[in-house]
Formats: C-alpha cells, structure tokens, sequence
C-alpha cells in the first residue's frame, strides 16, 4: 500500500472517530423509588438546604443537585409517599429565585414547587407547566416580593400531573463530514457542512437533575454587563 | 443581476453565521408583581421584511464562492416561490404579528401602542435596537426583532424537511429606555438547536420533505406560517 492512501485512511478515521457513540432511546419516565421505612411524616423534619441570595449585580450562583440524590422521602397526608426536597430562604425581598430543570438522556425532573412560611405551611405552588420549555431544559423564575415575605421554604417534588408524559422536541444539528481524496503525490482533505433533523421525546420524570440559584430583584441597567451563570457547587 | 446575487449571498453568510450561534438576548423573566404599574406598552417598529426560505447546513455552501452562489441561485428561485405565494394568499407576518400580539396581550391587561416612527434603527444580530430613547404615553417600552419567519429545513436532504419557522427576541424596557425588565427569545422550529431559547414545537402537520411539496401544499403551507406566527405571539405574551 503506497503512504498516501494509508494517510488517508488513518485521517479519515481519525476525523469520523468522534461520532461513533450511540445512546440507547428511552422509552418511559423514570420514577423514584422509595423506601417507606425512610419516610418521615413532617416536612420540617427534613433538612433544608440553604439558598444564598447573590446581589442583583453579581452573577448568578447556581447549586446543581440530582433531585435522586438530594431528595428525602415524606408521607403524605393521604398515605402516599412523596419525595421532596426542600430549601431555605434568607427571607429578603425581591428576590428572584431561578430553577433549571435539565434535559438529560430524553428525562427531565418534572417539578413543582411549593412555598412555605416558617411554620412549613403551604402559601403558593407554582406547577410544573408553568416551566418554559428552553432548548436543553425547563426553566421557570419565581419571584418574591413584599407581599412574600413570609416565604422560608421552597419545596422541590415531582408533580404527579406531568409526570409520565412525554415532550417531543425537533431540532437541527449541523456537523462536518469530511472527505478525503487520494492524489498522485498526496492527499486533498476537507470537510462538507451537512445537517440532519433529530426529533426526541423527553420524558417528564420523578428524577432528574436540576439549579437553583437566588438573587435580589433588580432590572439591570440596559447595556451593562450581562450576568452569567456560575456553578456555585454541586452534589 | 451580480448586485442582487452578492446581497442575497450576504445574507446567506448572515443566515449561516445566525445558525452557528444564535445569540439570545440575557434572558431576564418579567416580574409581573414589580410592575404592576405597566399597563400601557409602546412596541418600537419592527423592520419591513418579506418571509425566507433557508437550508441551514446546505453542504453547497462547503465548496467556495461558486458552489454557495449554485446553492444560493438555487435558494433565491425557492424563496421567490415562497414570498409570490404568500403574498397571492394575503399574509403578511408583520401585519399578522401585530394584530395576534395585541390581542393576546390586551387579554393579559395590556394595551400596546405601535410606534411608527423610528428613531434608532441600527440592530443587533437579534433583530434588537442597539440603542433607546425615552418614549412618551406609555408605562414601558417593548422591542420585537423577527429575524426570520419562513420555511427552514436542517439539511438538504428529504428526512430534513420544511418546517415553518420563526425566529423572534424581545426586550421590555422602562419608559425611559434605561432599564430591562424583561428579556428573551423564542424559536418556533429550533433548526438551529439553539439551547437557552424558549421553545416551541412545529406543528407536524405543516413539514415538506422537498420544495416540490412545499410548492404543491400553496395556500395550506401559508396556512402553516399564519399557525407559527400566531403560537409564538401568544408564547410571548404569556412571558408578559
């Protein structure tokens, strides 16, 4: 074999070697599984996880969790045992708490959440379709103003309304295929630019992995800085 | 004939670059409790643009200036198509936009007043001004850039078909022009798998494998469009 098809070959392989992973299609929500014996029967026996409120001219901090692994179990009033995980707010106002439920392997988180005073009872919930549907996730913001101030707790638990269902999302993905064409003497290489559609379902689930991050309520100056997203730590 | 060629590959090249990275506005989500005081809404003009037709990722474009000029006389002809179709079916996105948008938000308490005249025309690749004056007679200030509203497919294969799309940003600001209270995008087709933009899903109903069955759907695949135009007003106007 003459040096220039071997280059070839060994080029050829080497630009397509990235794309050979192929996930498994997943075809139903993923649920929770819960061990009664863990469950406890008040909310204020679970611990909080506390929510820092950033300034309104920082970026914002985000903490990412698996819901699955954050989560502790509660028993419901009718008997059904409902994972939850819960947060505690420093009490300011206005304060704008952003939660990002990730897209991940066709599943997402589908959560609602819940707010509560400082006696742990129930104020607002704020339902899973209210979440935005974005290109990588659901996202939703949920602002506390002065008339919530009494707000201490955000609940995280799957809402059992969307759970089960599925959202088909169609998007384009551009990729490079490259050829490579074999001369007397060498070689030409390139690449073409070619698209292909990808239409997926997401599966609306009792896990998944989600942010969360708070910041005071302010309407930024047109033109300054725009604030990015940090990860401010993860479990 | 060559100055109409060279603009219409400029905006190709504009197009291809928007596809590599569509970048969104920072979203900001509006905080309705806030601004409650907002009731009367200024919408600064949106640009006069005709509908488009696009391949994102067409491999013609790979092979240099002559082979994006074929692919481009090739996607002038379907455009034209597109725009002399639309227009024998009377739509004008624009005129449609405006008129679902202010519906949508007068069913939300709100009361749009279209500006005509304006001041500061020079845009982003969003479709958002670059800058804003204060306006008067109204509680706030909403700008609207469509970039695009037409039929985009993601290859130039037949398993990428057309789809009617719409590329829309918005920024609501104070009064003044000073403040963003609200800020984000929304893609009615994510040809370009666009990540942080609000989504929303094209109706099945309306996708053509070829230009030859875009060209033979006519007035249903207008029907299509006047479909996208109006879920993502009402997408919008949901986030207000």
């Amino acid at each position: 074999m003459s040096r220039a098809p071997r280059i070839a070959i060994a080029l050829l392989l080497a630009l397509t070697g990235a794309c050979g992973s192929v996930r498994p299609t997943v075809q139903s929500a993923q649920r929770m599984q819960l061990d009664p014996g863990s469950c406890v029967t008040e909310i204020k026996q679970i611990p909080a996880t506390a929510l820092h409120t950033g300034v309104a001219a920082e970026d914002w901090k985000f903490q990412v969790f698996a819901f699955q692994q954050l989560a502790s179990c509660a028993r419901a009033a009718d008997g059904s045992l409902v994972p939850m995980a819960v947060f505690a707010t420093d009490g300011r106002v206005p304060v704008e708490i952003r939660v990002i439920l990730m897209v991940d392997a066709q599943i997402a988180f589908a959560a609602a959440v819940d707010l509560l005073d400082a006696e742990h009872q129930l104020l607002r919930t704020i339902p899973f379709t209210d979440f935005s549907r974005r290109g990588a996730s659901y996202t939703g913001s949920v602002f506390l103003n002065e008339q919530e101030q009494q707000v201490r707790y955000l609940v995280l638990r799957p809402d059992s309304a969307s759970v089960g269902t599925a959202h088909s999302s169609t998007s384009g993905i551009g990729r490079q295929v490259p050829y490579v064409i074999p001369i007397p003497g060498g070689i030409i290489y390139g690449s073409v630019a070619t698209g292909s559609e990808k239409i997926l379902s997401t599966w609306l689930s009792e896990v998944g992995s989600f942010s969360i991050a708070a910041r005071e309520y302010a309407p930024t100056e047109f033109g300054s800085k725009p604030a990015r997203a940090k990860r401010a730590g993860s479990r | 004939m060559t100055r109409s060629l060279i603009r219409s590959l400029a905006l190709s090249l504009l197009l291809l670059a928007l596809g590599a990275c569509v970048s969104s506005p920072v979203q900001q989500a509006y905080n309705r409790e806030m601004n409650s005081s907002i009731k009367r809404i200024a919408v600064l003009p949106m640009p006069a643009q005709n509908v488009r037709l696009f391949v994102f990722n067409n491999p013609g474009y790979s092979f240099g200036l002559i082979g994006m000029a074929i692919a481009e006389a090739n996607r002038n002809g379907k455009e034209n198509w597109l725009q002399k179709t639309a227009a024998d079916n009377d739509f004008s996105h624009s005129v449609l936009f405006r008129e679902l948008f202010t519906a949508a938000m007068l069913e939300r308490g709100y009361e749009l007043v279209w500006q005509d005249l304006d001041h500061n025309n020079k845009r982003d690749a969003a479709g958002l001004h670059k800058k804003y004056s204060p306006v008067t007679g109204a509680d706030a200030q909403l700008d609207i850039g469509l970039s695009f509203v037409g039929y985009a497919a993601a290859g130039a294969g037949k398993s990428e078909p057309y789809r009617p799309t719409v590329n829309l940003s918005a920024r609501l600001l104070s009064a003044d022009g000073k403040k963003v209270l609200y800020s984000d995008m929304v893609l009615y087709h994510n040809v370009t798998n666009n990540r942080s933009a609000l989504i929303l899903e094209p109706d099945p109903k309306y996708q053509y494998p070829d230009f030859d069955d875009l060209e033979a759907a006519g007035a249903d695949a207008i029907e299509g469009l006047r479909i996208a135009v109006n879920q993502t007003a009402s997408a919008l106007a949901k986030q207000l």
